[in-house]
């Protein structure tokens, strides 16, 4: 185990991670239980629309609000922890660097398995936990109008309690495994021999997707589309112009394609144009030399998960504001991280 | 009497509250009615009315707002109504220190998501209604025991309540300005809110439709 | 008062880190600006001198750019070791890290680290005195203030054959630096290594070569571990901090309810009360985090960190002199957010609520 102050407040947070993710599924365990007995004691007492409401009222305002903190918590605490552990993977760069490793990508390669699954069960949780947060507002609103909230939401609040212990744990087993045993090569043979020697062959086309015409055309489409959708039913003071369930799903549709194309373009134009190296496609490397684009991979991160938003909450119920106020909030932070690469582009 | 009055209904309503409890009762309160309620102390009144309002839940029975039931409501459902339709005027009144007239009065208006200045604007109307409309920018503790009355009174009506409940309104004030609160009451009753008002004042009763009394608990006839 | 302990001790967290980030980054620098291999004399594990019909050898390496023989000893000066370099006059003059001042231009003429400059309160011009097996007098010439390849913010830097002659080491040196083309640092390494096992080479100890990576690895970990334990020890200060935050806030409930059971006749629901309180967490655990960075950065930067600077620098004063590197980016900044927020939030959930449940009939009869 490497002994730094990283690595200290980081096994400090995902310590009390771990801990606010397991009050969070066990009070999400016990709404569930809670709701099923409820049902089971209506039923058996043929309570009718009022053992119905009784089931809905007792469960969800017992259990609802404190869920919601303890996975807003979850959230901030998951929100903070993404820059921390890649500080930390940075930081294991020199005391490592006997071993092959020259940059934080290179430290990713030694427990790979602990890492990715730190790196993707982290953000999981965090979008589970803002989506039951929108859902829960959603509900809120929709009880303020005599609905009832959705047991789906409670599963939803379980799965991202668990996303987040299994996160922390991931995160605290990497931190105590040893890593003075593996040796790393030179990060140039990233992606395999075959594709390495294909890189360094200046007369092999690079990935489609990852045109710079592709990028920037992409990312018009979404800022239009997520521009559409913020309007709600309104179309720049059209009225009458409804956007239905399968706008929704083009529009979640077209951020998982940005997904991949923001990712082919940071690696194959980005990193090497800022970098200065042709050859040299490393997002993470890329992350440490330029500051502010750490800040505009999150900010687009969260714009493409955001924009997904609108679909689920439409399926959970929503009838169309609080998906228009998350395509608005997408639409700020893809604005806002498309501004930054586009100064580091010029 | 406009859509959107409503009724007030107790069906078979009970509450313990330690050795005190209140009913069953049955009561029917009609829509844009003005309905008196007088009894001793100890009696009952307040927690009929805070029944009424769903700041406590019925332990059997039903009460019902226009037909919907308000005893296994969701707390947000109930939160809303008193947001919207229900108002609630207490007997001492009670307001946050730290805050502002005009942040009082505007209270409830927060959740509702209005801009500061829409908060600032309804709050100044509401006081000015009440004769009130230099006090908005001081504390709560510089005002004297009527003006304080009064504007707990344009609190509980800032949003324009269907139901109105009043717990005394005019026991911690002296005649002249119990007769304003009165004639305020009165004028939201013409608008046609419906009124439910504790009260020992003989001038509240004269004007009422439905006179009600109460003791032990229990309705009298 | 939660807050305000936050701050202090994430204040003095936050001055902790800084400066061993910036020593740490600084030593690195070093490390950088340095060789690629270095080679020394081992004689029963210990250093000893290198002696100078070996450097032939380590420069004729296939690799080896230029080998550049160096002395570097300890001389105590005004009661306390300082470093002092000995570098061949034809590096001191490609040397370019950034002085103040002018550059050697005799062999009596000296670089003088700043931080030795503050220590022994001299400056350009000022008359120096070495004394190990000889007493030399030099003038200081230039003060270092960056990171260079020979010279250093805490060595005193001169001419190689004058360090001959203060240390009395005739026809050896205390180690010979090899520059390397790029990629050869570990066969530069294992060559050397191998010349142990030449025929003719010298008996009576080993020429051992130490590359960059290995250097790294040391000073990195050696700050790391600084580092931690000083950060463990405000780890298990935080720790306890989460329940003692929670703990101190519940004291301020009592108040509040009263307020909230009056928010809720208006028409606040528990979630809406809860969002309230949770901001409100929200912004304290903000507001700590930069308030303790700021507080920090005027610890460290202003007042030289005192309480907190000997213990990263061996035989410094409790109220230093001199302002030590320190480094406020990225790492900081991210700690301070992490440890308010982690303190903050979990500690306050009990009481967010508790104060958020409470009845409007509870608390208003």
């Amino acid at each position: 185990m490497i002994v730094d102050a990283r690595t200290v407040i980081a096994v400090f947070l995902f310590g009390v991670s771990a801990l606010v993710a397991l009050a969070a599924c066990g009070a999400a365990l016990r709404a569930i239980f809670a709701r099923a007995g409820r049902a089971r004691a209506g039923r058996a007492r043929d309570g009718g629309i009022r053992g119905g409401r009784a089931r809905g009222r007792s469960a969800w305002d017992a259990h609802g609000p404190l869920l919601g903190l303890l996975l807003a918590v979850l959230a901030a605490l998951q929100l903070v922890g993404v820059p921390l552990f890649y500080l930390v993977l940075q930081g294991y760069v020199p005391g490592l660097a006997d071993r092959g490793v020259m940059c934080a990508y290179g430290v990713t390669r030694i427990q790979p398995e602990l890492v990715r699954m730190t790196q993707v069960l982290g953000p999981l949780a965090l979008y589970a936990a803002a989506l039951w947060l929108a859902f829960a507002s959603a509900a809120g609103e929709r009880e303020a109008q005599g609905g009832a909230a959705r047991p789906l939401h409670l599963a939803l609040a379980l799965c991202a309690g668990a996303l987040g212990l299994a996160q922390s744990a991931a995160a605290l087993a990497y931190f105590v495994a040893p890593k003075g045993v593996t040796e790393v090569t030179c990060c140039g043979a990233v992606t395999g021999a075959a594709a390495a020697a294909l890189r360094l062959d200046p007369g092999t086309r690079d990935s489609n997707f990852g045109a710079p015409w592709v990028f920037w055309s992409a990312q018009l489409l979404l800022a239009l589309a997520l521009g559409l959708r913020g309007r709600a039913g309104t179309v720049w003071g059209v009225r009458g112009v409804r956007l239905g369930k399968f706008s929704d799903l083009a529009l979640a549709a077209l951020a998982c394609g940005m997904a991949w194309i923001s990712y082919a373009f940071w690696r194959d134009q980005l990193a090497p144009a800022v970098l200065g190296l042709p050859y040299h496609r490393c997002v993470y490397e890329l992350l440490t030399e330029t500051r502010g684009l750490g800040f505009a991979a999150l900010c687009q991160a969260m714009a493409l998960a955001l924009a997904t938003w609108p679909l689920l909450l439409r399926w959970a119920g929503d009838a169309g504001e609080a998906g228009a106020r998350a395509a608005r909030g997408s639409l700020v932070l893809a604005l806002s991280g498309a501004l930054i690469v586009a100064v580091h582009c010029l | 009497m406009s859509a959107d009055t409503r009724s007030l209904e107790f069906n078979s309503v009970a509450r313990s509250r330690g050795l005190f409890r209140l009913g069953p009762l049955d009561l029917q309160v009609p829509a844009g009615a003005w309905a008196t309620i007088r009894g001793p102390s100890g009696s009952g009144k307040t927690t009929l009315l805070q029944l009424a309002a769903g700041l406590e839940r019925a332990d059997s029975g039903r009460v019902m707002l226009s037909g919907e039931d308000l005893t296994d409501a969701p707390e947000g459902r109930l939160a809303a109504l008193r947001r919207r339709v229900i108002g609630f005027v207490f007997q001492e009144p009670r307001f946050i220190a730290h805050l502002s007239v005009a942040e009082n009065v505007a209270l409830g208006l927060v959740p509702e998501g209005l801009a500061a200045r829409e908060r600032r604007a309804r709050a100044s109307a509401a006081l000015e209604r009440l004769g009130l409309a230099d006090v908005a920018g001081r504390r709560p503790e510089q005002l004297s025991g009527g003006e304080r009355q009064r504007v707990a009174i344009a609190r509980a009506t800032i949003h324009g309540p269907r139901l109105l409940l009043a717990d005394e309104p005019t026991a911690s004030v002296d005649e002249a300005t119990g007769a304003l609160v009165l004639a305020y009451l009165r004028e939201l009753h013409a608008r046609g809110a419906t009124v439910l008002v504790s009260t020992h004042d003989p001038a509240a009763s004269r004007y009422a439709d439905l006179a009600l009394q109460i003791q032990n608990g229990q309705l009298v006839p | 008062m939660a807050a305000c302990g936050l701050v202090v001790a994430l204040a003095l967290l936050l001055s902790g880190i800084a400066l061993n980030e910036g020593q740490r980054r600084d030593s690195l620098a070093g490390v950088a600006a340095g060789p690629a291999v270095r080679c020394t004399w081992l004689s029963f594990g210990h250093e000893a001198p290198l002696a100078d019909t070996q450097l032939s050898a380590l420069a004729a390496l296939p690799g080896v750019v230029r080998c550049v023989p160096l002395i570097v000893g300890r001389i105590e000066l005004g009661g306390r070791p300082i470093e002092v370099r000995g570098v061949p006059w034809s590096e001191l003059a490609r040397e370019s890290g950034a002085t103040r001042g002018a550059r050697v231009e005799n062999e009596s003429e000296v670089l003088l680290g700043v931080e030795v400059a503050r220590a022994l309160d001299l400056g350009v011009g000022s008359t120096l005195a070495l004394d190990a097996r000889l007493l030399r007098l030099f003038t200081v010439a230039g003060l270092v203030e960056d990171v260079g390849t020979f010279v250093s913010r805490k060595a005193v830097v001169c001419e190689l054959e004058e360090a001959r002659a203060v240390f009395g080491l005739t026809d050896a040196v205390s180690e010979a630096w090899l520059f390397v083309r790029d990629g050869y640092e570990a066969a530069v390494a294992e060559a050397a290594e191998r010349l142990n096992r030449a025929p003719g080479a010298p008996l009576g100890g080993l020429l051992a070569a130490e590359t960059r990576a290995v250097r790294a690895r040391a000073v990195a970990r050696s700050h790391d571990l600084r580092g931690g334990h000083f950060a463990a020890l405000f780890a298990v200060a935080l720790a306890l901090a989460v329940p003692a935050f929670g703990a101190l806030s519940y004291q301020g409930v009592a108040p509040r309810r009263h307020a909230i059971g009056l928010m809720k006749t208006t028409g606040w629901s528990t979630a809406d009360v809860l969002e309230l309180v949770a901001l409100e967490n929200l912004v304290i655990g903000v507001g700590a985090a930069a308030l303790g960075l700021a507080l920090a950065w005027c610890w460290t930067r202003l007042l030289g960190a005192p309480l907190l600077a000997w213990l990263f620098v061996p035989d410094l004063e409790v109220f230093p002199a001199q302002r030590l590197p320190a480094r406020f980016t990225p790492l900081p900044p991210v700690i301070a957010l992490v440890a308010a927020l982690a303190v903050t939030l979990p500690g306050s959930l009990w009481t967010t609520w508790r104060t958020a449940r409470a009845m409007p009939s509870e608390v208003l009869h």
